[in-house]
């Protein structure tokens, strides 16, 4: 019995670190397969193009890091005040079942899988757009960029809520009692929770950053070093999700998608980190 | 007076622009009922598929996604639970708490794909399970874990302190008060957060396009080390890779992969609701 009980109680101690060791190992592979393209040194990744398979292959970095750029900050534009003008009006505004039923509805837009949401902006955005701005394609950053910002929402939205709640109450009273209107009042709130409003946008721009499926299916994936809006883009998820399938194991491709992988994960961790730190002052 | 008109639009521009954007996966949902109508059929749930993906069944998408799903929910458990009971019932503020609260928030930030790069580097490569069903799964079980430890925790936590003093009062070990109070006690909150990280690996491509997904198969998987299909990277095949490919019939994929994926969550949602109270 004693010895079963101590059994137990140094499984459950491992495996609480089953965590710490994910993140270790995920940081520890994505390090060691992208060192060695670094071998010859940063020029190959310093070229204008990406063209991996191309004779002699191209890894230049920077059409791929502009192109998440672009459509990131696209849809930042407009996932981020949506996200929180929706979040002010599920915890401002509505009461009773009206917020309740709009929580609702955040969590399940959250739900939808980004591969739902490719398709979604293949079938409707995709055309739409290349009707409307009379364009030889629909398939542009700013259809990607617009698929985005509806999935940025959900984030956005929900960390923007636990912010504007952790304002106290009586704040939000003091000012009605000095002759606030509900407007001003609902202003107050927001400023007074704009630390944790920056850091819901800061999760918000690591989520689209990070987002490959919606993008591999919408940017046109043709890369340009300096993307316009309106033509294809290539991004680094979509570029990791297109070609790790297909590239020979250990070759310099290989080793270069894992650097592709490392810069990726560097500027979500640091994203991460930067809204962590707001959140938990 | 005219402050008061103008605070009361802009108060109204605020709910008019929330009701809108609210509005938006009603409205998508509905679109993609009306254009999947003409392909949905009980033959399309249970029939093979047939000339090159246009025509016939999506079963082993649908069986595939079934066994990710299981699987998932088989391994992420037992290190979901272990985390969860540490954080709660050993040492709720020690450094190795931190330390594994912080590794949770920040793998809960990682992308994806890179789930899918380390999935294919260990589990794919290292350990030579190759591209199989348990690569996938094993991929997805650490994806979902910051889900599904967030959910056991609350699970856990929302047993009264009380009790388990009772329970040590009454000279039960910590080891039997967890597992003869704790545990039964928290037992529904536990079932919450698996559905919801089922829900959420339920949808997933990208972490299994290189550690399991299979563009096509004319059989069900046997056994954990073949290939499968899975309804969302069926999707995606049809919407990019398989040339003719009627949008009814995409659409109907969308939606049975998107009816699974809402039926998960909201199961898991109005559960939490129940029994972990208000959280987020």
């Amino acid at each position: 019995m004693r010895a079963e009980e101590r059994a137990l109680e140094l499984a459950i101690r491992l495996g609480a670190f089953t965590a710490v060791i994910v993140l270790a190992g995920i940081i520890t592979l994505v390090l060691t397969e992208a060192l060695p393209a670094l071998r010859r040194g940063l020029g190959p990744f310093l070229d204008t193009v990406w063209a991996p398979t191309s004779d002699p292959p191209r890894f230049g970095l920077a059409p791929l890091i502009s192109g998440s750029w672009t459509v990131t900050s696209l849809a930042l534009v407009g996932g981020l005040p949506l996200g929180v003008i929706c979040a002010l009006f599920i915890s401002e505004v509505a009461a009773g079942p009206w917020q309740e039923a709009s929580r609702a509805l955040v969590e399940l837009t959250a739900a939808v899988p980004s591969v739902v949401w490719g398709y979604l902006g293949l079938s409707l955005i995709a055309p739409g757009i290349k009707d409307l701005l009379d364009l030889p394609t629909g398939l542009t950053a700013l259809t990607a960029a617009v698929v985005l910002a509806a999935m940025a929402l959900p984030t956005v939205t929900a960390v923007s809520i636990d912010a504007l709640r952790a304002v106290p109450a009586d704040l939000r009273e003091a000012a009605s009692a000095l002759g606030a209107t509900r407007w001003e009042v609902v202003l107050t709130v927001a400023l007074l929770a704009r630390r944790g409003l920056l850091s819901a946008g800061l999760m918000g721009t690591g989520r689209v950053m990070g987002e490959t499926m919606a993008v591999l299916m919408l940017t046109g994936n043709a890369q340009a070093l300096v993307p316009a809006p309106l033509s294809p883009v290539r991004t680094m998820t979509a570029t990791l999700a297109a070609e790790m399938g297909e590239c020979v194991r250990m070759s310099d491709h290989y080793h270069a998608l894992f650097l592709v992988g490392l810069i990726l994960l560097a500027i979500t961790l640091s994203l991460n980190l930067l809204a962590g730190a707001r959140r938990w002052p | 007076m005219t402050r008061a008109v103008v605070h009361a639009a802009a108060l109204g521009l605020v709910t008019v622009t929330a009701l809108a954007i609210l509005a938006i996966p009603v409205a998508l949902l509905a679109y993609l009922l009306v254009k999947a109508l003409p392909a949905l059929s009980w033959s399309l749930l249970i029939s093979y598929p047939s000339d090159g993906l246009r025509g016939g069944g999506i079963l082993p998408a649908i069986y595939g996604t079934a066994c990710l799903v299981g699987l998932t929910a088989l391994l992420s458990l037992p290190p979901g639970l272990a985390t969860a009971i540490y954080l709660v019932e050993f040492s709720p503020e020690g450094p190795l708490a931190r330390l594994i609260r912080a590794a949770l928030f920040t793998l809960s930030g990682i992308p994806s794909v890179v789930f899918g790069l380390f999935g294919l580097g260990v589990f794919v490569l290292l350990l030579g399970f190759g591209s199989s069903l348990l690569a996938a799964s094993l991929t997805l079980t650490l994806l979902v874990l910051p889900l599904i430890i967030a959910c056991a925790e609350a699970a856990l936590a929302s047993v009264p302190s009380e009790w388990r003093e009772a329970s040590l009062a009454l000279g039960c070990t910590r080891v039997q008060t967890i597992r003869h109070l704790v545990l039964p006690q928290a037992a529904p909150g536990l079932v919450t957060g698996t559905v919801l990280a089922l829900g959420r690996a339920a949808g997933e491509t990208a972490p299994i396009l290189f550690t399991g997904a299979a563009f096509y198969l004319t059989d069900l998987p046997r056994t954990v080390n073949d290939q499968v299909m899975a309804l969302s990277y069926h999707l995606y095949v049809l919407s990019t890779t398989v040339a003719g490919a009627s949008e009814p019939r995409k659409a109907a994929v969308a939606l049975c992969l998107l009816l699974l994926v809402l039926a998960l969550s909201s199961v898991g949602v109005v559960l939490r609701r129940r029994y972990l109270g208000e959280r987020r």
